[in-house]
């Protein structure tokens, strides 16, 4: 079915971009959803219920990756077919030090440190949106890529810390 | 753009009538409620709306009510979705079980049920009550069930419906069922807590409310936990207390307790003159505070699920006899200082819930409802080491979907196991497997040549469909479903033709009735879509095509043959397949903003 071939940013007609707006998001979420939620097709025949079901259930996948800062650069990177070469590791040493640094300081933290800890993350994520902001627009992916997944570590330090 | 709207009520009346029911099927009672347009009718049963889940055996004959003898069965919901090896987990206290096969099975009158068939029968009581009210079948149902039932037991109770010839028009979750009647009936919209504390379980969730549509955020749950719990606490209390009860039978004894807890839902000491006893407030809050403190870490972690901070949140709707408790209203209050909404009746506001849904997706549609639900526990696939890899999260939107890729790792394998479950932890030991999917037909190749995309479907009552393709030969290969549950389709077959709710003619005559109600309705819509865009979305000759189906459709319907009206039914739908999916595309056009559909592909 031609909708769902439809890419995400297509079907929620969002440009291509690192960030977006959620509340946008979320309002033609609604406008997509009141028209092909499988509820209101309850009285119509199987088929139509069917198409209506794959539709609805494209619409909630989109939502989903888009929402999310992170899901949605690994699907930025997954249209541009982009793929990960398996045998390259991840080699940034200097971001891994600082890994290890964090994640020992946040180990022993109390809960001003915290704090100064989540700001400075939060910070470090801000600049890396600009960059990847950047890289997509030159499409360098494979950067895009490993900024991305530091920013998937840093999420993972941001979890920790709320434990 | 449904093809098929029938929402004009004059058009409406050209085509049978269905009636279209909500059901609350509780653990310790049951209701049945019509909706209406304003009005909400809740079907008595010997004079009460709420119904006892309780089913005896009468010379033979299962009877829905009262309790009339020693081995009739209560709350056999809690036996709903567990197979044999889980029921050593829960108290069955008065209930006798057979654990022979992998479905338990309780003893009534010496014969041998399962959860679903007894199930069953409470629905089939509940919608012959309705029938003798309105002089017209119950065809369809919208069923509220836990907000925290896994897949199992959902299925379970899809098919105890079955078994009782409803059509399930949607399960929905118990907490959602009763936003809905605040908000349709009370008109509330915000953020919302709804705390719902049954006989048996004990459910959370939050939702979103606006503008008609009703978005469940995150849902969390225990599905052992609720007001029998503290009936027992009660009675092990009293009979420590009170050496003089020993000589009560257990009956009398939960009797007792069961009235003191309803006292103290008003005063801070109960009584009762005719035993002697008598217990305040604050030893009962001393038994039940474990399980209420249970209750609000569910409600924190719900709260942490749906992103919603706690300033958001507008109001906490009580749902379930339970919640009635002064201990419940007071520990809610000390933790979250948000004011409580409790003045529909917490007994019958998800039947309530339920039958504005039920008439909703009856056809009396409402175009300023919607509800967008979510999967409650997450679904996910045993890898190396026991583990479970997470394939679809909680609290996902449904209708989702999820694929995902696997190889063989041995040359020239054409098998593949797969064991799905459900559940949050990571060790599958702590989840419940929903089922073994044996996938053969697989290419013989390499190891590792072959790709294997499995794709797991989550439809919008929350049920589970897998599928599988070998993507490099692009091969659909056959799934065997191996369930944990017992439920092996011959049996799911078996049941359903046995189920002797009907006779024989009252089958027939309601299956044709419901093929040319089924075959009318397919008509109509197709003519009211082809007034609107035939000629704009179809070529002449496409749409001669479309008319000879429809005549051929008509005539069939004059035959008075089941088996001709829902062949030609079908034809009719396989020839309009392309038309309908031209529709669908050019709705989409038309909402994202004036782009044609061709321009952006």
């Amino acid at each position: 079915m031609t909708v769902l071939k439809l890419t995400y940013f297509e079907l929620y007609d969002i440009s291509v971009n690192i960030t977006l707006d959620l509340n946008e998001l979320n309002s033609k979420y609604l406008k997509l959803q009141t028209k092909f939620h499988p509820d209101k097709y309850s009285n119509s025949s199987a088929m139509e219920k069917s198409m209506a079901a794959r539709i609805s259930t494209h619409i909630n996948d989109g939502y989903k990756v888009l929402g999310n800062l992170t899901s949605r650069v690994d699907y930025i990177l997954k249209i541009n077919n982009f793929t990960m070469d398996e045998n390259k590791t991840f080699k940034n040493n200097q971001f891994l030090i600082e890994q290890m640094e964090l994640t020992e300081k946040i180990n022993k933290s109390n809960q001003t440190q915290q704090d100064d800890i989540k700001n400075y993350i939060k910070e470090k994520i801000s600049s890396l949106i600009l960059d990847m902001k950047d890289n997509l627009s030159n499409k360098d992916f494979d950067i895009l890529y490993e900024n991305n997944s530091m920013i998937k570590f840093y999420k993972k330090n941001i979890n920790q810390l709320s434990k | 753009m449904a093809l098929i709207q029938i929402s004009d009520p004059e058009k409406s009346t050209e085509i049978e009538k269905k009636l279209s029911v909500g059901i609350d099927l509780g653990t310790t009672h049951s209701l049945i409620a019509k909706r209406d347009g304003k009005n909400l009718t809740i079907f008595k049963d010997n004079n009460t709306i709420l119904i006892p889940s309780i089913i005896s055996d009468v010379n033979g004959k299962l009877i829905v009510g009262n309790s009339v003898s020693d081995d009739s069965v209560k709350s056999i919901k809690r036996l709903v979705g567990l197979t044999s090896k889980d029921i050593h987990t829960i108290n069955f206290d008065n209930l006798q079980i057979n654990t022979d096969q992998d479905l338990p099975r309780v003893i009534l009158g010496g014969k041998k049920y399962n959860a679903i068939e007894l199930s069953s029968r409470i629905l089939s009581h509940l919608c012959e009550i309705a029938k003798n009210h309105e002089n017209n079948f119950v065809q369809s149902a919208v069923i509220t069930v836990p907000a925290y039932f896994n897949d199992m037991q959902r299925q379970a109770t899809k098919l105890a419906a079955e078994m009782a010839n409803i059509e399930v028009l949607r399960l929905i979750s118990e907490p959602t069922a009763a936003a809905i009647a605040y908000g349709i009936d009370d008109n509330q919209t915000g953020n919302f807590i709804v705390y719902d504390l049954g006989g048996g379980t004990f459910d959370v969730s939050i939702l979103s409310i606006e503008k008609g549509v009703f978005k469940v955020l995150s849902t969390k749950g225990d599905t052992h936990l609720g007001g029998d719990d503290f009936d027992r606490f009660l009675v092990e209390y009293l009979r420590d207390k009170y050496p003089q009860l020993s000589k009560l039978d257990i009956n009398e004894l939960y009797n007792l307790a069961k009235f003191l807890k309803h006292e103290l839902s008003e005063k801070n000491t109960a009584i009762s003159e005719k035993h002697n006893v008598s217990i305040n407030l604050k030893e009962f809050n001393h038994l039940i505070n474990s399980s209420v403190e249970k209750t609000i870490a569910l409600v924190d972690e719900a709260i942490i699920d749906s992103s919603i901070n706690i300033n958001d949140i507008k109001n906490i709707i009580l749902v379930g006899g339970s919640s009635r408790l002064t201990t419940v209203k007071m520990k809610l209050n000390e933790k979250y200082n948000i004011e409580i909404l409790d003045h529909l009746n917490p007994d019958t506001v998800v039947a309530e819930g339920a039958a504005i849904q039920a008439e909703v997706l009856s056809g009396n549609n409402r175009d300023d409802f919607l509800l967008l639900d979510v999967l409650p526990l997450s679904l996910g696939i045993e890898t190396y080491g026991g583990l479970s890899e997470k394939v679809i999260h909680r609290n996902t939107p449904i209708p989702a979907s999820s694929n995902k890729t696997f190889t063989t790792f041995k040359d020239g394998q054409t098998k593949m196991m797969i064991n799905i479950v459900q559940g949050e932890r990571e060790d599958i030991s702590e989840c419940i497997s929903l089922g073994q999917f044996i996938l053969s037909d697989i290419p013989s190749l390499v190891a590792g040549a072959a790709r294997i995309i499995v794709r797991f479907q989550v439809d919008a009552d929350g049920l589970l469909t897998v599928s599988a393709k070998e993507e490099t030969i692009n091969k659909e290969t056959s799934i065997e479903v191996k369930p944990s549950h017992g439920l092996s389709p011959e049996l799911i077959q078996n049941m359903i033709s046995t189920s002797n709710n009907m006779a024989e003619d009252d089958k027939n005559f309601r299956a044709l009735k419901e093929s040319i109600v089924e075959a009318e309705r397919a008509m109509y819509a197709i003519q009211e879509a082809l007034k609107i865009d035939g000629d704009e979305l179809l070529s002449s000759s496409e749409l001669d095509l479309i008319e000879q189906s429809i005549s051929t459709l008509q005539d069939a319907i004059l035959t008075n043959s089941i088996d001709v009206i829902k062949l030609a039914n079908v034809e009719l739908e396989n020839t309009c397949e392309f038309y309908v999916e031209r529709r669908m595309n050019n709705s989409i056009k038309s909402l994202i903003t004036g782009k044609d559909i061709n321009d952006i592909m």
